[in-house]
């Protein structure tokens, strides 16, 4: 039987707080703290991290992948594909963004599902990112969230939580939607959506899988639905009539915030890092109908503790100082446009170096170069390498604050770290307190926007600190 | 084999335009006007000049001048003469004077001439330095470098291995402006105190403001020929001879902090640079040979790290040797009793030109109340890239 085997989730370091957003307009949950996608990062980035927290660094063997968001950054251009390369995926793999609605992650994960069962893939991975688009000043500013997660399926012995059941339903219905470039999402009738539409949809759809499964609501040790605010999310619980216990005490809808395609996903990975073996949970996604997933954790599911999930990045948690950083982080505020140079072919043919962070090592020194040359740059030999990717974690060597580049944040820090197995990295930082910077601190490579020269995403590597 | 260039080239004639923000001025102007001063100096007219050499680093980055050798051919009728641009980072003005010297140590010329010149104020300074890191160069490595970044690192770096500090660096800008208020020709003419470097608004952290040298307009041009013809065809009783030069490339511009072997704590461009003029040259112990020197203060701690790399003491001991006085006007080596770059200013392609030019006035005795008395022996050195290029020249009194 198909099943989770690995986890992982990433939500943003930066909080805009309800504190920030009244200061300015005089209104706003004063408890809210919204993670926001810093300037750096969007629903590929964010995806990247959540997705090597659950497959890990370099030697996947995950041959299908799917990248569910409504906010891929890419409309059209295959946005799956910059994943693939940065978590250093194998090249023979299946890819697929899935959109266009807030369900697109369990509904991934269903065809994930399908596809291991079929035999068509062996190992696949379902990533749900997103940068949620909010306007300055609407409620949506403070109860949207940005993040990531994504979870491997596969069969067999490695298997986590088996996934034993899927039920799926289509209904036309309009609750929230958004059209091609409109920079926020827009709401029908409150009352009506609410009633006709979450509730009694999401109600619909988890019943729909007891029924199919003939599962009772006592074997259900937790029920994990999509709400866009904890008001919905409880109308929904007290409708479906689960015991209390089987909703989590604080649902993510109302710690985080709604972090759409994302959400199912994320409320998933959380609940399995601290689920038992043999408890059966049902997560549900929510769009026009919805779908309905029963798993049951199996002995390994303690193994999935240890990976980076929802806990890993809520500890690193810190608010934005002001409400100026927000719009700058979004682009709203005026800023020097710098182009910089940079070009398909070169992205194209370095590809291996910059995105799967590939060194090479002489075969006849042992020198590891990065970024290589043709003839090595320690011994002259040309031609003899062995690739081998770069370590993710090293020591700050040497580091500066330079105030010249133009920054969001209005400074850059560049930093070189020694890496562990050899060679060194130097780059931007990114998620770093500049005070707190030392030489000998301790960071990770974390994929990154780097600029939009020539008018596309340009990615790379940047180094956060690790400690 | 390597040769030696000393004893074959003379130095009979240099010009050194104003350094500073010269919006009056065109980049041909600045090469006219080096060129004719150089000429006057010399004693030789544009139809003497058998080759010419322009170093001009960037002309696309700032401007359009430059970009070859019909751009100095044009601007000093020098048809049809074979003419070419040399751009090798901030060495560029010292290369095109080596790419003279050894023309006429060929045997090919007699009489040359080598023009370092850059207009890098026909736009605002962020539009020249910056925009370059931050718009040009690879895609993705070292972006979010600058010129100061890419020398900060090694202040970090430095302070971190011998205790150094940023009170260390001030010496080296209080020194320079000081040396600089008492040459005319430089960009900043202003003595400043060590409170003033101290207070500076951050630039690159751990350097400030007063740590960096300006963006500046400037070109200097020097005339060169066959050492015997300085005295038999050109009636110089004074003349300047080129004892050793060095060129060393040592690490690639991009790549320079990935790599492994790179110390952050000094240039091995410079150290072989350095070996390579100072075994030409003769010179073993540079702390006694040499008189005075013209080194590259793009930022304060270069010129510490150069005091080492270039032999005057030991590794760590830089922050001392300026703090002693030993490199200021009246100090037993002066180093940079032109303000350097850090007065002068850093027209990339003119300062290695400039730097020559400087040290011949200065052992010609030419300069007056910065002048180093009995100079015999002086040596110009420029550091080019993130310190992956250097230039270094000993040069001395016929």
């Amino acid at each position: 039987m198909a099943g989770i085997t690995r986890v992982g989730a990433y939500i943003p370091f930066h909080r805009l707080d309800g504190e920030t957003v009244r200061a300015v307009w005089g209104t706003g949950n004063r408890r809210a703290s919204r993670p926001l996608a810093g300037f750096d990062e969007d629903p590929i980035t964010m995806g990247v991290e959540a997705l090597i927290n659950a497959a890990g660094w370099g030697d996947s063997q995950v041959d299908s992948l799917y990248f569910a968001s409504t906010t891929h950054p890419y409309a059209e251009k295959s946005n799956a594909s910059v994943l693939a390369a940065a978590a250093d995926l194998p090249e023979t793999l299946f890819t697929l963004d899935a959109g266009g609605s807030v369900r697109a992650g369990t509904s991934a994960l269903k065809a994930a599902c399908d596809a291991i069962e079929a035999g068509s893939s062996k190992s696949a991975a379902v990533v749900a990112a997103e940068k949620r688009p909010a306007l300055p000043g609407s409620p949506d500013e403070l109860s949207l969230c940005d993040g990531a997660a994504a979870v491997l399926l596969g069969k067999g012995e490695d298997v986590a939580a088996e996934i034993e059941a899927v039920y799926s339903w289509s209904e036309d219905f309009i609750d929230r939607w958004r059209l091609p470039g409109e920079g926020a999402v827009s709401a029908g009738d409150a009352k009506f959506i609410q009633d006709y539409g979450y509730v009694r949809q999401s109600v619909a759809t988890v019943e729909g899988l007891l029924s199919q499964t003939g599962a009772t609501r006592e074997d259900i040790a937790r029920v994990l639905v999509y709400a866009p605010d904890a008001r919905t999310h409880a109308a929904i619980a007290r409708k479906l009539g689960f015991p209390d216990s089987a909703y989590p005490e604080s649902p993510l809808i109302a710690r985080l915030g709604d972090s759409g395609a994302a959400a199912p996903l994320l409320s998933l990975v959380d609940a399995l890092q601290s689920a038992e073996p043999g408890e059966h949970i049902i997560v549900a996604g929510h769009g026009s109908g919805g779908e309905a997933i029963l798993l049951r954790a199996t002995d390994k599911v303690h193994s999935l503790r240890t990976q980076r999930g929802v806990g890993w990045s809520v500890e690193r948690a810190r608010a934005i100082p002001n409400y100026g950083q927000w719009l700058k982080f979004n682009g709203l505020s005026p800023e020097e446009e710098i182009k910089p140079f940079t070009s398909p072919s070169i992205l194209w043919k370095e590809n291996r170096a910059t995105m799967r962070l590939m060194a090479g090592v002489c075969r006849s020194c042992g020198e590891l170069q990065y970024p290589r040359q043709q003839v090595c740059n320690a011994c002259g030999t040309r031609d003899e390498w062995d690739e081998r990717k770069l370590g993710r974690r090293g020591k700050i060597f040497t580091f500066i604050h330079d105030y010249l580049p133009p920054s969001p944040e209005g400074f850059i820090t560049m930093a070189t770290v020694e890496l562990e197995g050899g060679g060194r990295f130097y780059g931007q930082m990114t998620s770093q307190v500049k005070d707190e910077v030392h030489i000998g601190m301790e960071c990770e490579l974390t994929f990154r926007l780097l600029h939009q020269g020539d008018g596309y995403y340009n990615y790379f590597w940047k180094l956060r600190p690790a400690e | 084999m390597s040769g030696t260039i000393a004893g074959k080239v003379a130095i009979i004639g240099v010009g050194i335009t104003k350094f500073g923000e010269l919006f009056e001025q065109s980049y041909n102007d600045l090469v006219v006007e080096a060129a004719y001063e150089a000429y006057e100096d010399a004693g030789v007219s544009g139809e003497d000049i058998e080759a010419a050499w322009l170093g001009t680093y960037l002309p696309l980055g700032w401007g359009f001048d430059g970009t070859g050798g019909p751009s100095l051919a044009e601007a000093l009728n020098l048809y049809p003469k074979p003419v070419s641009r040399v751009s090798n980072y901030c060495t560029t003005g010292m290369e095109a004077v080596r790419m003279a010297a050894m023309a006429v140590a060929s045997g090919m010329h007699d009489v040359v001439l080598a023009v370092g010149a850059e207009k890098m104020r026909e736009v605002p300074p962020r539009g020249s330095l910056v925009a370059q890191h931050v718009e040009k160069l690879h895609p993705m490595y070292s972006k979010g470098r600058t010129a100061p970044g890419s020398f900060a690192v090694l202040a970090r770096r430095y302070f971190e291995e011998f205790g150094a500090d940023k009170e260390d660096l001030a010496e080296v800008a209080v020194k320079n402006h000081y040396h600089g208020s008492l040459n005319s020709r430089a960009h900043f003419r202003k003595e400043i105190t060590k409170e003033q470097v101290l207070k500076a608004p951050p630039v690159t952290e751990p350097l400030g403001l007063y740590d960096c040298c300006p963006t500046t307009d400037g070109a200097a041009a020097v005339v060169l020929c066959r050492a015997d013809l300085a005295e038999s065809r050109f009636d110089k009783k004074d003349y300047v001879l080129i004892d050793g030069m060095g060129l060393s490339c040592a690490t690639g511009y991009i790549t320079t902090a990935f790599n492994p072997r790179f110390s952050f704590i000094g240039f091995e461009a410079t150290q072989e640079a350095a070996r390579q003029a100072y075994e030409q040259a003769g010179v073993t112990n540079p702390r006694e040979e040499i008189d005075l020197a013209e080194v590259h203060d793009c930022f304060t701690i270069t010129e510490i790290l150069n005091y080492e790399d270039l032999g005057f003491v030991k590794k760590g001991e830089g922050p001392d040797f300026v703090k002693s006085g030993a490199s200021r006007l009246g100090g037993e080596l002066p180093v940079n009793t032109s303000g350097g770059l850090k007065s002068c200013g850093h027209p990339i392609g003119a300062t290695g030109a400039r730097v020559v030019a400087d040290l011949t006035h200065q052992l010609l005795g030419r300069c007056g109340d910065r002048q180093v008395k009995g100079a015999k022996r002086a040596l110009g050195h420029t550091l080019g890239g993130p310190g992956a290029v250097s230039s270094v020249f000993v040069l001395s009194k016929n």
